[in-house]
């Protein structure tokens, strides 16, 4: 996070950075007070658009058009890194075919950038040394996420903006963990440490540290859903998530819920998913337990017990262990760091990361060993795969578009004094003052068409369910295009969005969904 | 009065913060770490205010568990955890238990007990089908 400071370009895509990451927007604060020029790509006109010196205000869903006119722009106009691409990469005559017709007239027809601004992001990025890009579910929650991480991925090797400080494309996670969780192997198709289950060397690993184990690429959340409704699933234990409100098409997730037989919830609060459990245990909170979290810079941090759990609540890790004996295995943690010591073993990434080492300061992984000081910047002399591989990323519509029936598109996010379901910080009272209830942003034209007010009770609709919230009427969205924050459970947005997934990896494209309006 | 130094629990920039408690345990106030590699003594409005759900009314204090007519009661942990392992064992085949069992992890919890959801899922439940959040 540090390197956003020293950085002289960043383009900011489909991120909300001074909202949902705060402590990172004011990195980019400092680097635009030391001259950096700042790019932001959003249908919003976010609160970073004020710092900036150009916006796309691009359309919800394309950003795919978008990134691949810009690597057709710095090809046709020679700006790109030829000693990097020779050195460092392959496949490069493969991807630079396909993107040949992407010019930036052709990216305007779909995602509503000027052709020219799209040259003038392409043109700035090639010919800055220091050019970082920040993204976060404004480009992954799409039907073409993955291609869209593809294509930025492309625009950084062929610039060579990759492996050195202050370049890159750089991910800011949304939830403290959310990193630690996929390291750790909460995944369907990883083992702890990104090993796959197909590798050979994965399976005589695990059988080591854990002895006999499912080896097989498992079922992802929504897949999970999936086999609730059709009623194979017969145990579902979800710890700490709260899907009735942040998964999409929340019906069919109510659906899906009351159609298992049984459910076990394990939280800190009774919520919306809770209220379908057949057991609910008590979880302890962040200032009630011993652990590690892992930051978006790859930081492995200590987490420290402050006080002890309310009433009956015990840390998860215990109540895990407890049922992990209960089914027959044989465990015995004393504590969070005996469960470190298995990971050090079971992972090389996590190596020679323990508790004792990083009680001041945190490591970065990849740590291997005891005495490895971590790694702040991945890919720095070689990718992990050997050379980078350019790939083909096509552009095609899948799922949700303006129709007849349903001319607007919504897409969701956060608020700054909120956080995801709302679970924790709308029972803050000094939070929950800022933003007491849910609203629609709406352009200033087209609440004057549909003869809405500001603060006006309005309904959407998408072919999922409907909602209704007040609508909050400002030039700060692209007009046709709603707002809508998920934090609220009595305008769920989810309750909008559908189960159009990214076909790569099953992300749902929760920033892009097609709905009408009704006033109230 | 005690002042303990941990890591924010909200996005993942994972600010250094100071708990101040008093003997009793109640929560005084958080202030940022000032020598922290990260947050460099900032914090946003969520890592300063964001500690007052830990003590809320409405938090969990008991095991729950559903009965017939469709409401909770309050059970001993004993209770609780006997019949989820029940209900685990239930459902558990000779096979692979892919399909029969899911177990939804989090990104709310420490990497500690992300890996022991992993390996109960895949060790213990013989079951592959073990996500989080992190599409959503």
């Amino acid at each position: 996070m540090n390197d956003i400071s020293d950085a002289e370009f960043i383009m900011v895509i489909g991120s909300n950075t001074t909202e949902q990451h705060p402590l990172a927007s004011t990195r980019i604060f400092e680097a635009l007070e030391k001259g950096a020029e700042l790019y932001v790509v959003d249908p919003r006109k976010i609160r970073l658009t004020d710092f900036a010196h150009a916006h796309a205000p691009i359309e919800p869903g394309t950003n795919l058009p978008m990134i691949n006119a810009m690597i057709h722009v710095i090809i046709k106009e020679g700006l790109v890194d030829e000693e990097f691409i020779k050195n460092r990469t392959e496949n490069y005559e493969e991807m630079k075919k396909s993107v040949e017709d992407c010019t930036p007239e052709w990216a305007e027809s779909i995602s509503r950038v000027k052709a020219d601004m799209i040259r003038q992001f392409a043109r700035k990025y090639a010919t800055t040394d220091k050019a970082m890009i920040l993204f976060t579910m404004g480009v992954t929650q799409q039907t073409t996420g993955v291609k869209s991480i593809r294509a930025l991925a492309n625009l950084a090797m062929i610039t060579g903006h990759v492996g050195r400080p202050s370049t890159g494309i750089n991910p800011l996670r949304g939830q403290n963990n959310v990193q630690g969780a996929g390291d750790m192997g909460a995944l369907p198709d990883f083992l702890p440490g990104y090993q796959r289950p197909e590798w050979p060397e994965t399976k005589e690993r695990f059988n080591k540290v854990w002895g006999d184990f499912s080896c097989l690429r498992g079922r992802n959340i929504i897949e999970m859903f999936d086999l609730m409704e059709e009623g194979k699933m017969k145990v579902a234990y979800i710890v700490g998530e709260n899907p009735v409100l942040s998964d999409p098409d929340q019906i069919h997730t109510l659906k899906c819920l009351e159609k298992l037989p049984f459910l076990v919830v394990q939280d800190i609060f009774l919520t919306e998913t809770a209220k379908f459990a057949d057991v609910v245990l008590p979880a302890g909170s962040f200032l009630e337990r011993e652990g590690t979290y892992t930051n978006t810079d790859r930081r492995v941090q200590m987490i420290h017990k402050v006080i002890e759990p309310l009433g009956d609540a015990k840390p998860d890790w215990e109540i895990m262990t407890e049922i992990m004996k209960r089914i027959g295995m044989d465990v015995d943690y004393q504590s969070p760091s005996d469960i470190m010591d298995e990971i050090n073993e079971a992972t090389e990434i996590y190596g020679g990361i323990s508790h004792d080492r990083i009680q001041e300061v945190g490591i970065q992984w990849p740590c291997p060993d005891k005495e490895h000081p971590g790694t702040p910047i991945l890919h720095v002399d070689e990718f992990k795969r050997g050379k980078g591989l350019f790939t083909v990323n096509d552009f095609e519509f899948i799922g949700d578009q303006r129709s007849e029936e349903y001319p607007f598109l919504v897409t969701t996010g956060r608020v700054t004094h909120q956080y995801h379901t709302g679970t924790m910080t709308r029972k803050v009272w000094t939070l929950a003052l800022e933003y007491p209830e849910g609203f629609v942003e709406i352009h200033t034209k087209d609440a004057e068409e549909l003869g809405v007010k500001n603060h006006q009770p309005i309904r959407i609709t998408s072919a999922r369910g409907s909602i209704v919230a007040p609508a909050m009427v400002t030039n700060r969205i692209n007009e046709k295009t709603l707002f809508v924050p998920f934090h609220f459970a009595e305008s769920p947005a989810n309750r909008l969005t559908g189960r159009n997934l990214d076909p790569i990896i099953n992300i749902p494209a929760l920033k892009v969904s097609a709905v009408r309006i009704e006033v109230e | 009065m005690k002042r303990v130094e941990t890591t924010c629990g909200y996005c993942g920039c994972g600010c250094g913060i100071y708990v101040n408690v008093a003997d009793d345990d109640t929560i005084l106030g958080i202030a940022p770490s000032y020598n922290h590699v990260v947050s460099q003594g900032k914090l946003c409005s969520k890592g300063w205010h964001g500690f007052a759900f830990v003590r809320d009314s409405r938090r969990l204090k008991t095991p729950l568990i559903r009965q017939k007519d469709g409401n909770f009661r309050e059970a001993g942990w004993d209770e609780a955890l006997d019949l989820v392992a029940a209900k685990f064992k239930e459902a558990m085949t000779e096979e692979d238990n892919t399909d029969r069992i899911g177990l939804i992890s989090s990104a709310r919890c420490t990497n500690e007990e992300n890996f022991l959801m992993a390996k109960m899922a895949r060790a213990g439940l013989k079951t592959s089908s073990i996500d989080h959040c992190a599409r959503l």
